[in-house]
């Protein structure tokens, strides 16, 4: 996989990718479904961010959280849908992402899917990550998914 | 050749290499905006730019050195950036400079008052295009700047921006390259026949390139707001650590 281009893809702006750094913390190489409620979502320069809350098998929960590009970058994706409250506390989401490498419980939003069935890309490509990451190598990874269905 | 002199006469030389966009009229004959009334017969560049898709021409939407004519000892120095991760100075949330800022594609507002345009940045760096036809400081007040001193003039519908004085201005993506205290910026900015902001620079640096470095950015009206400029209160990821911690109080 070209990690170049996944950077273009995912987590910068369009087209003419432009990073505010590298995203080397994250394994693009893997793709996580994390299901779970919003805690928090911050639309914002440098880049935009969503805390989700996620149920655990043992009747708890822990945070996951998602990085995503500016404001700018998200809207050139999809003007209609990303706002500042396009993704309100208590809402049920899906979230897709490359993972951190670390381990931690974050990574870097591909697309994040709302309660109706619509598909909020992070970056202009309409590719999702489990497509991009798995389509092409079949079997590489292990698809992991956290959280409620 | 004084430096500022060099400056001055390369602009000259490089404007008139340059096919004029439409609209292009003589500076005599165009308003330059140095009073209220100057001002209302200058174009609508009202609202709130952001990068378009494509980024501009090939040249413009390039993100790292590849393709510019580096010298043999600036293209080293950026394979060097490159294979260290080194970072943006954008990514600490300190100023770009008037390329790595159109080059990051951070959305803008120009504001136009008597003698000066002002461009706020989504960073909150803000620079300042004088049109009230001063000259340009001398390099020697331009040490550590980050926009460097702009003087721009009309040309009909066309902003003709000569910038010197950037030193500590980044270049380009990937490399964390930075300019000289002779690099030298003339922008062209219009509104082409799509609707586009329309930003066609030339950079010469004999330093650091073997010839002009010649490229387009394009900007389109953005459908959001200018955000507050809170880079360092929002800043969680510095590309080498990541703070994952939820805001306080969600």
């Amino acid at each position: 996989m070209n990690s170049k281009k996944l950077l273009a893809a995912v987590l910068l702006y369009a087209g003419a990718a432009r990073a505010h750094h590298s995203a080397v913390m994250f394994d693009h190489s893997k793709c996580v479904v994390i299901s779970g409620t919003v805690r928090a979502f911050r639309f914002e320069y440098p880049h935009s961010w969503l805390w989700l809350t996620v149920p655990d098998k043992q009747g708890g929960s822990s945070t996951w959280a998602f990085e995503f590009p500016a404001p700018a970058g998200l809207v050139m994706s999809d003007p209609t849908h990303w706002r500042s409250d396009a993704l309100p506390k208590g809402m049920k989401v899906t979230a897709y992402a490359a993972p951190m490498r670390d381990g931690r419980q974050g990574g870097l939003m591909n697309s994040v899917v709302l309660p109706n069935g619509y598909r909020m890309h992070a970056a202009p490509d309409s590719v999702t990550c489990e497509e991009k990451y798995y389509g092409a190598h079949p079997g590489d990874e292990v698809l992991k998914k956290v959280g409620a269905p | 050749m004084h430096l500022r002199m060099a400056a001055l006469v390369g602009s000259a030389l490089i404007t008139f290499s340059l096919p004029l966009p439409l609209g292009a009229a003589s500076a005599q004959s165009s308003p330059q905006g140095r009073n209220w009334a100057e001002i209302a017969k200058l174009p609508d560049w009202s609202g709130y730019w952001m990068i378009t898709r494509e980024g501009g021409d090939a040249a413009g939407a390039e993100t790292s050195g590849k393709g510019v004519p580096l010298t043999p000892a600036y293209a080293k120095r950026e394979h060097d950036a490159i294979a260290s991760n080194a970072q943006e100075p954008l990514t600490y949330c300190l100023p770009a400079g008037p390329i790595g800022a159109m080059e990051h594609g951070l959305v803008h507002q120009y504001l136009f008052t008597p003698g000066l345009i002002t461009v706020i940045m989504e960073d909150g760096e803000i620079r300042r295009i004088f049109t009230d036809g001063r000259a340009h400081l001398p390099l020697s007040q331009l040490q550590g700047r980050y926009m460097g001193d702009s003087i721009g003039h009309w040309e009909g519908n066309v902003l003709i921006v000569d910038t010197i004085g950037f030193p500590n201005g980044s270049l380009f993506q990937g490399g964390g390259l930075t300019a000289t205290i002779n690099t030298h910026l003339v922008e062209h900015i219009f509104k082409n026949n799509h609707g586009l902001m329309e930003i066609d620079n030339v950079v010469t640096d004999p330093a650091i390139f073997t010839k002009p470095w010649k490229f387009i950015r394009t900007f389109q009206r953005a459908s959001i707001e200018l955000g507050e400029p809170g880079c360092r209160t929002n800043l969680r990821d510095t590309g080498d650590s990541i703070d994952l911690t939820p805001p306080e109080g969600s």
